[in-house]
């Protein structure tokens, strides 16, 4: 590392190098076009090939009509006939084995024939050093990986990662365009992108040069003198502004309007809760429903049941879903404010989780506990359905019940609070 | 071809003296300082993808019938939000695996962000002159859970039905503003139409353009202060080591771009995730156990089942109990996430700034503190699916909820101490190795400063 630019590490520029490393490389360059050329051709012929043998495959199997089955079939074991989408799929396979194997064997060859110039460019070498005075630096070339190795070995792997690529490449074309499934698309993507990161990681390791390089870091604050100079600009650009109470006055009314304007158009959206978060749903009288929309009546549930209601013209609605059950009537437990509430031991509650708002909906018989499934609190349906184990504080809202004459069930009144998760405003 | 191109700009540009400096920026070389790599490299997936989604996904809750090629909803009335997400699994070619591979790369960009975030914390990167870089990492990482969220709740089926009912809850519970919050944000009480354009408003354009551009950011201060360096020979304040720019760190960082991309293929492909056709339709009376949130959410969700029932009133205003677990502890640990580089100041009285990092061992105090942080959250993550891991044991909920209210102490506290200890022995045994050797270097002089 020089003292005046450090940032530039030694490299050994083309005069230092020795004349007939430069002749290897340029041998090994063309050496390379080549088996990439060859590469490529072979692979393309492979491909082609391919397709053509199945598409000529394809042809065969449709001109069979499917009763016959197809005469030469690789995988097939059993006699049953498969389904069309079977046999697209095994044609997409053996068509990726075909590629793969094109390509692997366009690689084997570009790199035999790279490996054929290697050798005879190591054995010109040797021929001409054995002909010189040994050095001791030619000496040390032998030790370790030489130069030439590496390339041939990175060339070998780079290329292998590619003819992955290319052959998953083309697989997923072939997938995609015959109506393949998601597996057979994701596996190839997969195949071709791992390809492609292979061949660029490989060949970072393997066909760059490797130098640690060293930089110096900056400061990371500003100097002193730099600072300085920056202040007196702007300073001296403040004084310019005449008449400045103007200027703030116009920041602070300009902020003003925008903030107006940002929360008028937060009206548009829905800006203040409605009156729907205090309402408590039923109204005295309305008849209790079904699902499948018809009365509930005093006959509808054995103790120890529970069925899920609606008030009359809300079927379906989140807010207003009711589970009622029936327990027997010595169990109960209610404040008495609450005793006409359960004609015959019926009990309804909001179905709405006073926690975070999920569906009430399990109920376990031998406890008279309501459990909500996604906390896992539990209510006691004896007692006002108060929260007994879980995350909930308030219990659910009951609904108040009364009997006509006619034993349909009816609500007494709304719920006894506003049903849901709890909000600052909740009464 | 490229010369000439070059040329063209060059001489309307006058960019070659950037362009030198750039390709001669030196990067460290570290298997840990490829994490925030592989987060922007999803992120950059996630774009691809979603781009290809939104063509198809429709943001509206109007009930239709379905009629597609999933026979066992034929006939189900559904929203038409979960009609087009039926639409891409399985009528639309590579659906499924554009689908499957958008939510991988969701998964992994989060995963991603959380391992780098711990890097930088266990080798304290985020010291001065670093603090901002930290403040717009924590930025991004609530940035992308959010949308995490807003994604999987978008697609209309009971999952994320219950999930938005859940996010419903914790916001109307905030005290004072809550009920507002709410009303912008959901358009009235859910489930109603007007939430869906709003979520799909946020998760295509709002969060992704914040996340791009606080990338954009983050990068630009690394650049601007060049990367950190372990510990080593040549490491110190004032030099970088590692590869430079051009060619060998862009081949990397390339390959890496294409080796994540092949792993979101390949799970996109092959691992289910998030199949929406068996949940089926969002409906608000349907229940279904044994559900939780993604999994950088199950956090949250475990404080939410384990917090008691908390519920009080200020002046006859009521602070729900959700409040503290769903909204408060959250936003408490983003604040301390936040200014943790100002604390971790105090603690250690260190103001200097630093370009070199410390192993986990040599900050004993701070390892131990972020074993114990990521215990904590392991446990709350076990209890955000506390019925199943029940169900699983045979045992039983309100029982193990119990026993996870002890842990989410014990094990903590537990990890801390046995990490703390294992940087103690660890130090020793360094400073041991060292005095042997007797070597001055930058590693043996932050051994003595430290503590």
């Amino acid at each position: 590392m020089s003292e005046e630019n450090p940032n530039q590490e030694k490299r050994p520029t083309a005069d230092e190098r020795r004349p007939a490393d430069r002749t290897v490389e340029r041998d090994l360059r063309v050496a390379r076009a080549e088996s990439w050329l060859l590469f490529g051709g072979v692979l393309l012929w492979k491909a082609v090939g391919s397709l053509v043998k199945g598409i000529g495959r394809t042809a065969r199997k449709e001109s069979m009509q499917t009763p016959h089955p197809p005469v030469e079939s690789d995988f097939r074991k059993s006699e049953e006939p498969r389904s069309l989408e079977q046999e697209a799929e095994s044609q997409a396979g053996r068509l990726l084995v075909h590629g793969a194997e094109a390509s692997f064997r366009a690689a084997q060859v570009s790199v035999a024939a790279l490996d054929a110039v290697i050798e005879k460019h190591e054995q010109r070498e040797q021929g001409r050093r054995a002909g010189e005075s040994e050095r001791a630096e030619d000496r040390n070339l032998d030790q370790g990986i030489s130069p030439l190795r590496q390339e041939r070995v990175g060339t070998v792997l780079v290329a292998c990662a590619i003819a992955v690529m290319a052959a998953a490449g083309f697989g997923f074309l072939f997938i995609y365009w015959t109506g393949g499934s998601n597996m057979l698309l994701g596996g190839n993507l997969a195949l071709f992108l791992a390809g492609a990161g292979a061949a660029l990681v490989l060949w970072s390791h393997w066909l760059t040069a490797h130098k640690e390089a060293v930089a110096p870091r900056e400061p990371a604050a500003s100097s002193p003198r730099e600072s300085a100079a920056a202040a007196v600009v702007f300073r001296s650009g403040v004084e310019d502004v005449q008449r400045r109470r103007l200027l703030t006055g116009m920041g602070v009314l300009g902020t003003g309007f925008i903030a107006a304007f940002v929360v008028s158009l937060m009206k548009s959206m829905g800006f203040a809760p409605d009156t729907t978060l205090y309402s408590r749903v039923w109204q005295r009288g309305q008849r209790l429903m079904s699902l499948d929309n018809t009365p509930v009546s005093i006959n509808s549930l054995r103790p120890g049941s529970m069925m899920l209601v609606f008030p009359e013209g809300s079927i379906g609605s989140e807010k207003a879903q009711t589970v009622l059950l029936r327990v027997r009537e010595d169990l109960l437990r209610l404040p008495a404010e609450r005793k006409n509430w359960a004609p015959e031991g019926y009990l309804a509650y909001s179905r709405v989780c006073t926690h975070a708002g999920c569906a009430v909906g399990m109920y376990e018989t031998t406890t008279h506990l309501l459990m909500c499934p996604c906390h896992q609190s539990t209510f006691d349906v004896l007692n006002g359905a108060q929260p007994t184990g879980g995350p909930a504080a308030r219990p659910l809202p009951q609904l108040p019940l009364y009997a006509d004459s006619q034993g349909i069930l009816h609500a007494g009144d709304g719920f006894s609070a506003p049903p849901g998760p709890g909000f600052w405003g909740m009464p | 071809m490229i010369e000439s191109t070059a040329r063209f700009v060059d001489s309307r540009l006058r960019l070659s003296k950037f362009v030198r400096r750039a390709m001669n920026h030196v990067f460290p070389d570290h298997w840990s300082f490829m994490l925030g790599e592989v987060a922007l490299y999803s992120f950059v997936i996630l774009i691809i993808t979603g781009v290809y989604l939104a063509m198809f996904f429709k943001d509206t809750t109007t009930p239709v019938i379905y009629h597609g090629s999933y026979t066992p909803l034929d006939g189900v009335k559904m929203a038409a939000a979960y009609r087009s997400v039926l639409h891409i699994s399985f009528d639309v070619p590579a659906g499924l695996l554009i689908r499957q591979m958008h939510h991988w790369a969701a998964d992994i960009f989060l995963a991603a962000i959380i391992v780098h975030q711990a890097r930088i914390f266990f080798t304290a990167a985020y010291r001065k002159p670093r603090e901002l870089n930290w403040i717009v990492g924590v930025t991004l990482l609530i940035l992308a859970i959010a949308n995490g969220y807003f994604g999987y709740s978008m697609c209309g089926d009971l999952l994320s039905g219950a999930g938005m009912r859940i996010g419903y809850a914790i916001l109307l519970s905030v005290p004072v503003i809550g009920p507002w919050l709410t009303f912008i944000f959901f358009g009235g009480t859910v489930p109603v139409a007007a939430t869906l354009p709003r979520f799909f408003a946020l998760h295509i354009f709002v969060v992704p353009a914040l996340i791009a551009a606080l990338i954009g950011v983050h990068l630009l201060i690394i650049w601007r202060q060049l990367h950190t360096n372990f510990p080593g020979p040549q490491r110190t304040e004032k030099l970088i080591v590692g590869s430079r720019l051009w060619p060998s760190y862009t081949l990397k960082s390339l390959g890496l771009f294409f080796l994540v991309f092949a792993l979101i293929a390949f799970l996109g492909g092959l691992v289910q995730i998030d199949p929406v056709w068996l949940y089926g339709p969002y409906n608000p009376v349907a229940i279904l156990p044994g559900a939780q949130p993604d999994w950088y959410l199950g956090w949250v969700e475990g404080a939410m089942r384990l917090f008691p029932g908390v519920n009080f009133r200020i002046g006859g205003y009521l602070v729900p109990e959700v409040f503290w677990p769903g909204f408060f502890f959250p936003a408490m640990m983003f604040v301390l996430l936040y200014v943790w580089p100002f604390i971790e100041k105090l603690i250690s009285l260190d103001f200097r700034p630093h370009n070199v990092l410390r192993w986990p061992y040599q900050q004993p105090f701070c390892t131990a503190l972020g074993c114990a942080t990521l215990a904590f959250l392991v446990v709350l993550e076990f209890a955000g699916a506390d019925d199943v891991v029940a169900l699983a044991g045979h045992a039983h909920v309100g029982a193990l909820r119990d026993l996870l209210r002890i842990l989410v102490f014990v094990v903590p506290a537990a990890t801390g101490a046995i990490s703390y200890l294992i940087c103690l022995w660890w130090r020793r045994r360094r400073a041991s190795d060292n005095a042997g050797l007797n070597i001055g270097n930058e590693a043996m002089e932050e051994l003595t400063q430290s503590q």
